[in-house]
């Protein structure tokens, strides 16, 4: 498991020559190892950024993102990083298991048949193996994407509104349904998603951006214990939690 | 009964335009009692086919083999073109302006300073399918390893793939569609450039039977062998789209 | 070609430029050492050709014929391309007909038809004849392809606002068909331009292709050579022309 330490990180981009726009200020967050992190925040508030950063996809401008005391290229190039973004990312002429499949063939490593066929039963997919992106449903081949984020048992889970293009009952459904995979191993990780509800759900921890440019406005301990029944999404004190950060959100509500 | 209707129903509404022209030339020849050196009637044509398909079996099996032979070289080359540009972008700005004028000189004019070079024989015709097809495969190609699943680059990012790696399992596979459209496209014309080859070099195949039955007066034969390439041709095409079709439902 | 546009330095051009004089040096460097045999002769004679009075001349009358025979059959061949596609569009039944003919008249070699073409007609018009027919059909295929991408939702809408066929035709159809027919006129010129020099090959008193087809007979290989890139320079044009207009388009409507 890693923990991730991010430090006064900025990150800006070149519109052209003479200016440019700075999508993140000056951002401190550690992470501890086996945390469930949840990053929420209005569109355009550079929450998606962060995880790229977190991801190598992207470098920072200024300050240091260190996982595990690394940079995030070192842990990438280890083949120790997990990820699923909103759009599923399967290869339409590959079956589900061969997707599965397919971090193992890019780590050069021999394929864990066992483990791609506990994935499956443990997203529910079984009976599906066979099956081409294109004939699944949307919440299927997103099921499909998280398994395939979890294929190589990674240190650091990294999750872009995985549900970002689900139905709300479908999304409902994934976030038990990811609770429960995500209690099988609890890797280290980051969640970015636009749900306050979905956020408070699954996370231990909720990081609060604030719009242009992207900063650290709040960030709370979410104190339900786990494995959280669906009953919770009820009481009381989630939604007080709710309402707090929602307000936050947007304080034109309060 | 009413099957039987309905499937002339489908073949009239598929024929329709075919009928209607070979109605037109039969009617034609007919009215204006043309000799036969000149112009024959289509059933003139179809019987000689019918009589003698032995005549027509070598040169038909000669100008695919050819055609077929030139396009899968042509093609393979534009492949490896498009790899190369893809591996190293520099690569595709460099070749682009030759590739560029090679494919808008239009493919007869280069026939005859093919067969200058190459000499007066039938691997000039293969060269001359291989040119001709080259350049719509390496722009489909390029096309296509670009044309990615969303999202699929950054995921073969994070996984740290190599750059071998992300062609095997990425690029290649995305560009399937799009060289299917490539093969369609260059096979059915692949036929026809290399009959034009065969007649102007003489070398055999069915360029080479219109030029020397045209040349005796032969108008039936000569007119056969115009509408075996006709068929061959048309059936690449077919067998092309079909290709193209069972690919896309594979592919996207 | 496609995909993401990317920035090309100045450093980059110069590069490129640098490697097709390289070509363009090498190939006259071999032609004169004779490594590409005595049908390959050097760039500087083949421009020579076009400094000499006398050729410059030959070449200038035939290029002015080819073109001629070539434009006509682009023009007629667009008019019939879609006039065909509308119909085929309006009239849906006879769609699967016009498409096969389509193909069929497409697939009669050129060698075959110059004959008929020389006695219906006349040895002066059968370039431009066998221009108009590859022209029609890759018209006929842009257009008809292009009529059937006009979003449905877009039309649906229309439906709504009581239009009828016609004006859907006018102010929807017509408009989204625009780029994939300017796409069709792009690749028409080159098949315009093979289409008349093959049928200048039955005997058309002049043109570029009658150049050609004596300079192979009678070895004057630079003056061959001079002819093809005259053509090749031709084709290009006309491609290029047809490229802005789809560019200045394309901006347009898309």
């Amino acid at each position: 498991m890693a923990a991730i330490e991010i430090s006064n990180v900025s990150k800006s981009y070149a519109l052209n020559r003479k200016s440019s726009v700075t999508a993140l200020q000056g951002i401190d967050l550690s992470v501890a190892q086996g945390q469930f992190v949840a990053l929420i925040g209005p569109s355009g508030c550079g929450k998606s950024t962060l995880l790229h950063l977190v991801a190598a996809l992207e470098a920072v401008s200024a300050g240091s993102i260190l996982i595990d005391g690394e940079p995030p290229a070192a842990l990438r190039d280890q083949h120790r990083l997990g990820i699923a973004f909103q759009d599923h990312a399967l290869l339409p002429w590959l079956s589900v298991e061969s997707n599965l499949a397919l971090p193992y063939k890019i780590a050069g490593v021999a394929v864990d048949k066992a483990r791609i066929k506990h994935l499956i039963e443990l997203v529910g997919l079984v009976g599906f193996e066979h099956a081409r992106p294109s004939q699944l449903s949307g919440g299927m081949r997103q099921r499909a994407a998280i398994a395939r984020s979890l294929c190589l048992d990674p240190a650091l889970l990294l999750l872009d509104e995985p549900f970002g293009a689900l139905d709300a009952v479908t999304r409902m459904r994934m976030n038990i349904e990811l609770q429960r995979i995500w209690l099988e191993r609890r890797p280290t990780t980051l969640l970015v998603t636009h749900s306050v509800e979905e956020a408070i759900f699954l996370a231990d921890r909720v990081i609060v951006l604030g719009g242009r440019p992207g900063t650290i406005v709040e960030s709370i301990d979410v104190p339900f214990p786990r494995p959280r029944p669906v009953e919770l999404m009820r009481s009381e004190e989630f939604h007080r939690l709710t309402d707090y950060l929602t307000v936050l959100l947007e304080p034109s509500l309060r | 009964m009413g099957l039987a209707v309905r499937l002339v129903m489908r073949l009239f509404e598929q024929a329709w335009g075919l009928i209607a022209i070979f109605a037109f030339w039969q009617i034609w020849v007919m009215a204006n009692h043309y000799n036969s050196i000149v112009i024959v009637s289509p059933l003139a044509v179809l019987r000689d086919m019918a009589l003698n398909p032995m005549i027509y079996l070598l040169p038909s099996l000669w100008t695919l083999a050819f055609s077929l032979g030139g396009l899968a070289a042509g093609m393979s080359i534009g492949l490896l073109l498009a790899i190369t540009a893809w591996r190293w972008r520099l690569f595709a700005g460099t070749i682009g302006p030759t590739a560029l004028l090679i494919s808008s000189t239009p493919v007869v004019c280069l026939i005859p300073l093919l067969a200058r070079i190459f000499g007066y024989e039938s691997r000039t015709e293969f060269v001359t399918v291989a040119v001709m097809s080259f350049f719509p495969c390496f722009v489909f190609a390029t096309a296509g390893l670009r044309a990615l699943p969303p999202m699929s680059r950054e995921l073969f990012h994070v996984l740290a793939a190599s750059r071998s790696r992300q062609l095997l399992s990425l690029a290649l596979p995305a560009a399937i569609p799009s060289l299917s459209i490539a093969l369609r496209v260059g096979a059915a014309t692949s036929v026809l450039v290399t009959m034009v080859a065969e007649y102007l070099m003489q070398t055999g195949g069915l360029g080479n039977m219109f030029a020397l039955t045209s040349q005796a007066f032969q108008t039936e034969r000569a007119w056969g062998a115009s509408l075996a390439a006709m068929m061959l041709s048309a059936i690449l095409y077919t067998i092309g789209g079909a290709v193209e079709l069972k690919v896309r439902e594979r592919f996207r | 070609m496609t995909g993401p546009r990317e920035k090309t330095s100045v450093g980059q051009i110069s590069l490129i430029v640098a490697v097709q004089l390289a070509l363009l040096a090498a190939w006259e460097l071999l032609a004169r050492s004779g490594a590409l045999g005595i049908s390959v002769p050097a760039l500087s004679r083949v421009l020579q050709v076009y400094a000499q009075p006398r050729f410059a001349a030959l070449l200038y009358r035939s290029a002015m014929a080819t073109g001629k025979s070539a434009l006509t059959g682009l023009l007629i061949g667009i008019v019939i391309g879609i006039v065909t596609a509308m119909v085929a569009h309006l009239l849906r039944p006879l769609r699967p007909g016009l498409d096969r003919l389509a193909v069929t008249i497409n697939a009669i070699p050129a060698v075959a038809l110059g004959p008929i073409f020389i006695l219906m007609v006349s040895r002066e018009l059968t370039p431009s004849l066998l221009a108009t027919i590859p022209v029609s059909f890759l018209i006929y295929i842009a257009v008809s392809s292009g009529l059937r991408t006009a979003s449905t939702g877009l039309g649906r809408m229309m439906t709504t606002f009581g239009a009828g066929k016609v004006k859907r035709l006018f102010y929807l159809e017509i408009p989204s068909a625009l780029p994939s027919f300017l796409g069709g006129v792009k690749v028409s010129m080159t098949a315009a331009m093979i289409g008349a020099i093959v049928g200048e090959w039955f005997g058309a008193p002049t043109g570029l292709g009658i150049v050609i087809l004596n300079t192979m007979q009678n070895f004057e290989i630079p003056l061959m050579w001079a002819a093809v890139l005259l053509v090749a320079g031709l084709a290009l044009t006309g491609y290029g022309i047809a490229h802005l207009l789809e560019r200045l388009v394309t901006r347009r409507f898309a």
